[in-house]
């Protein structure tokens, strides 16, 4: 008896999920740490350097959210760049051309994300899981080629440039320090609104999908249904982060948008951790200073990144976040 | 972009353009399909999507760049020389990194991913980024009537050819090429009948890449040599195995035909990234009407 | 007692071969029916085309008087219709209660944003939900398991797991996918009483595809018998024991077996 009601703690313990807790307890202890990491980069407000890899950082942190929510169901979005760009072209030509207020800019910018995401999953979803990774990864190619060749509209391999800094109730984010704060908010939102979702029974279903894609199939819970909501959710958060990337960096062009930079958010997820919260989060905070401090040994630093992806595979299958689990679970034993 | 530019600038001859575009198009489409089908069966034996089989492709065109002009040696021997090695270091690849991923579809893809990269920046650290040309194969120019061909893309295709008729031989008659057809079928019932899989993986995955690699020595004296040339073919394969359905072989060299023919059909109109988004648009049509391939069963 | 489940000229063939052909069968409310048969029978097909996984080649599949034929598993559950997998198929990293939870939200349809909203409505519907899964684990004994993970438990446990989740969405019809394979007699029997007790205490009907005799011999009213993708017999235990036609099928089976 005594034994089971170990094992019994120990489980309860290890298990983060909604259904095992008293329903938003344990998870507001976060709010305080987040916003205390958020809070850090402030105290280096003399620097702007860091400032401008904190709001890389934040726009990361959103960009990677919207790809492991997309995770959480079993897919592999190989075209999360793409609905960065377009999200982020969308919003420009607003601003630009129409000359949007900010908000409507970004909005429009989101719809377009999600609009896109709704139509390619219709049509991939119902497809093998293999397939989604090929079409994912010609769509990208395909986004950067229209990009590319969009004449006026796009302004070709220029780009766009001279774009407004983004504006809200009246204020202007011209600076590095303010658009931080905005930058921080936004991606603090962003991580909040994953914790809720995962809290309810629609986000236990899509992580349902996830684990065993025939049995949530059998037992009522749609793949596809639930694939595409994630595909389109995760889009979105992909176009708020590339609307706001291009108000801050003021320019997109095609090649801000390209594969290297799906692949850059797929290698942060897996490093920070598939499966939780808390990995995009780390896996953001790790690997994007990394190559702008180090910008000088470009190929070492890729032939490490690899090096560390495939040891990450291998040894730590949840990322840097399985680490603390894989401790806990050693001194749970006896 | 990879571009085979029509003969004769000056020529308006209509028919001469298309009957020259038809035969590059085979030709490139030939180096597709060597390149589908090393990543069809890499995919057949392991599950996974080989994000790296571009960087085959690289590695093949710099092996035989490095034997024809530092070693001297021969273009054929250049060609054997590189399947050897890329089937020995692919067989290594297979059994160092990606044996612990055999059968996990979303890890065994993204490891090939991190392969990609090392691949990709060693090449760069050992070559530089600069593109090297390879002397032509062979000189001259052999005419079908009013189409041109230089005798160094004839041999594009002899050499594709063979390649393909030895891999067919090898699959259809060996007992090696039996069991890897086996195991790309069903690995268990594969396994009932009491062939060794631990084999059979680091081989299926040797000749997969040992296929790119080769479609890269092929092209190395036709384009030029550089550590970023991997890109393209690896999405070509993707678009043709995508239109060919997975695992159709046929339906893969359809495809691979097509695309090439395509391409160069195209290639006088517009840009090359102009015939690009029109394939894509094609693409995303195909998977709606027929999500099985274009000689795919319908069903799945 | 009504008809709940009728087959109609069930046929599959996959690259010309016939899996299953020409098979028809009504299923009535309150009815143990078994579908047996050698290794190779068409079985499994038979039993994935009526939960939705395959499409039928051709035929028809009613349930409770609505076509289903070719709806997805996910809609035909919704009806319904629930299924167990062959082998232990359940959420291995998820305790058990959550593994429940999961199927029980099949009938769950509040909107995200009510969910997230946390409105009044959707803490109702959860709760009902959480009554749903203790009766659940009441019924299939797994309430002592309810905060184990799945996958350390026995194997006997996840199978039960399996039709846990099944039983969660709350069916009238239960199919089941050789549910014996892999348990020792003692659990065998257990399993027994337990689809007795679902038919008799909870009025589900069960229909299920197995290979294990006694099983099927003790448990079902109707039993059915596949060859070669044919139903060569149909009837109650007494009958099929006698039939000539099963006798001669499985005799030949058991003769393979022991050369």
């Amino acid at each position: 008896m005594n034994v089971s009601t170990m094992t019994e703690n120990h489980n309860k313990g290890a298990r983060t999920r909604a259904f095992d807790q008293a329903p938003g307890n344990a998870w507001k202890a976060w709010i305080p740490a987040l916003l205390v990491l958020f809070a850090i980069p402030l105290l280096l407000a003399g620097n702007p350097f860091y400032i401008h890899l904190a709001v890389l950082i934040c726009l990361n942190i959103i960009f990677v959210n919207g790809l492991a929510l997309i995770n959480r169901t079993g897919q592999l979005s190989f075209c999360h760049a793409a609905f960065m760009g377009m999200g982020a072209y969308a919003a420009v030509i607003c601003t630009v051309r129409f000359q949007t207020p900010f908000l409507i800019s970004v909005s429009a910018g989101v719809a377009v994300s999600m609009l896109a995401a709704y139509l390619l999953g219709a049509v991939i979803l119902r497809l093998q899981g293999v397939y989604f990774v090929l079409v994912t990864f010609c769509f990208g190619e395909l986004f950067r080629l229209v990009m590319l060749e969009g004449g006026d509209i796009t302004g070709g391999a220029n780009g766009i440039a001279n774009i407004p800094p983004a504006r809200l109730f009246g204020f202007t984010f011209d600076s590095k320090l303010s658009f931080y704060v905005l930058a921080a908010a936004c991606a603090f939102l962003s991580i909040v609104f994953l914790i809720a979702l995962f809290k309810t029974p629609k986000g236990n279903s899509l992580d349902a999908v996830g684990d065993n894609p025939d049995l949530a199939e059998a037992s009522g819970i749609s793949i596809q249904g639930s694939q595409t909501f994630a595909f389109v959710l995760g889009s979105a958060f992909a176009g708020f982060s590339g609307a706001l990337l291009a108000h801050y960096l003021g320019f997109v062009s095609p090649e801000s948008f390209n594969q290297h930079i799906s692949v850059a958010a797929i290698i942060m997820l897996v490093i920070g951790g598939r499966g939780s919260v808390l990995g995009p989060i780390l896996g953001a905070l790790i690997m994007t200073p990394l190559p702008e401090l180090f910008r000088s040994a470009i190929e070492t630093q890729n032939i490490m990144y690899g090096i560390t992806l495939i040891l990450v595979l291998k040894f730590l299958p949840m990322g840097l976040v399985g680490i603390g689990a894989k401790l806990r679970g050693k001194k749970g034993q006896p | 972009m990879i571009r085979l530019r029509a003969f004769g600038d000056t020529a308006v001859d209509f028919t001469f353009l298309i009957g020259q575009a038809l035969t590059n198009g085979l030709i490139i489409g030939l180096l597709y399909l060597l390149m589908a089908i090393g990543f069809t069966l890499v995919f057949g034996v392991m599950r996974v999507v080989n994000f790296a089989h571009g960087e085959f492709y690289m590695l093949g065109a710099f092996s035989a760049y490095v034997c024809v002009t530092k070693l001297q040696l021969p273009f054929l021997a250049a060609v054997l020389a590189t399947f050897i090695l890329t089937l020995v270091l692919g067989w290594i690849i297979e059994v160092v990194v990606m044996k612990g991923f055999r059968g996990e579809e979303l890890n065994g893809m993204i490891a090939t991913i991190g392969l990609a990269m090392i691949l990709q920046n060693g090449a760069l650290m050992i070559f530089g980024p600069d593109p090297q040309s390879m002397p032509a194969v062979a000189e001259g120019v052999v005419s079908l009537g009013p189409v041109m061909l230089p005798m160094s893309r004839l041999y594009v295709v002899a050499f594709s050819l063979v390649v393909l008729v030895l891999l067919y031989g090898f699959l259809m008659h060996s007992k090696g090429g039996r069991a890897l057809r086996a195991v790309v079928q069903d690995i268990e019932i594969a396994n009932a009948q009491g062939i060794r899989s631990q084999f059979m993986y680091p081989l299926g995955f040797g000749i997969g890449v040992a296929l790119a690699a080769v479609a890269g020595a092929l092209m190395a004296p036709v384009f030029s040599v550089s550590p970023s040339i991997g890109s393209t073919p690896l999405l070509k394969a993707f678009i043709v195995v995508i239109l060919g359905g997975l695992g159709s072989i046929p339906g893969a060299a359809l495809a691979a035909l097509l695309l090439g023919v395509f391409e160069s059909v195209a290639n006088p109109f517009m840009s090359s990234s102009f015939s690009d988004m029109l394939l894509f648009g094609f693409v995303i049509l195909m998977l709606i009407f027929r999500p099985s391939g274009l000689l795919g069963k319908a069903g799945r | 007692m009504t008809t709940l489940l009728k087959i109609d000229g069930l046929s599959k063939t996959f690259g010309g071969l016939a899996a299953v052909r020409d098979l028809s069968f009504e299923l009535k409310e309150g009815e143990i029916v078994g579908l047996i048969g050698p290794n190779g029978a068409g079985k499994s097909t038979a039993f994935n085309m009526i939960s939705g996984s395959l499409t039928p080649t051709a035929g028809k599949i009613t349930f409770a008087g609505e076509d289903i034929t070719g709806r997805k598993p996910s809609h035909v559950v919704k009806h319904g219709l629930a299924r167990t997998f062959q082998s232990a198929t359940v959420y291995l990293k998820s305790t058990v209660q959550e593994n429940i939870y999961r199927g029980a939200l099949c009938h769950f349809d509040i909107p995200v944003w009510a969910q997230l909203a946390q409105t009044s409505a959707y803490k109702a519907a959860r709760q009902k939900i959480r009554h749903e899964v203790d009766k659940v684990l009441e019924i299939t004994g797994l309430a002592p398991y309810r905060h184990e993970i799945a996958g350390e438990l026995a194997y006997g446990h996840q199978k039960r797991i399996g039709v846990a989740i099944g039983l969660a969405t709350n069916p009238r019809l239960l199919l089941l996918d050789e549910p014996a394979a892999g348990l020792n007699p003692e659990e065998c029997a257990e399993f027994g009483r337990l689809l007795k007790t679902l038919r008799d205490e909870h009025r589900i009907s069960l229909l299920f595809v197995e290979h294990h005799m006694a099983l099927v011999m003790g448990t079902c009213e109707k039993i059915i018998v596949l060859v070669q993708g044919q139903k060569i017999a149909q009837g109650t235990a007494e009958e099929i024991r006698n039939s000539p036609a099963v006798i001669e099928a499985y005799l030949g089976a058991d003769e393979d077996a022991h050369a």
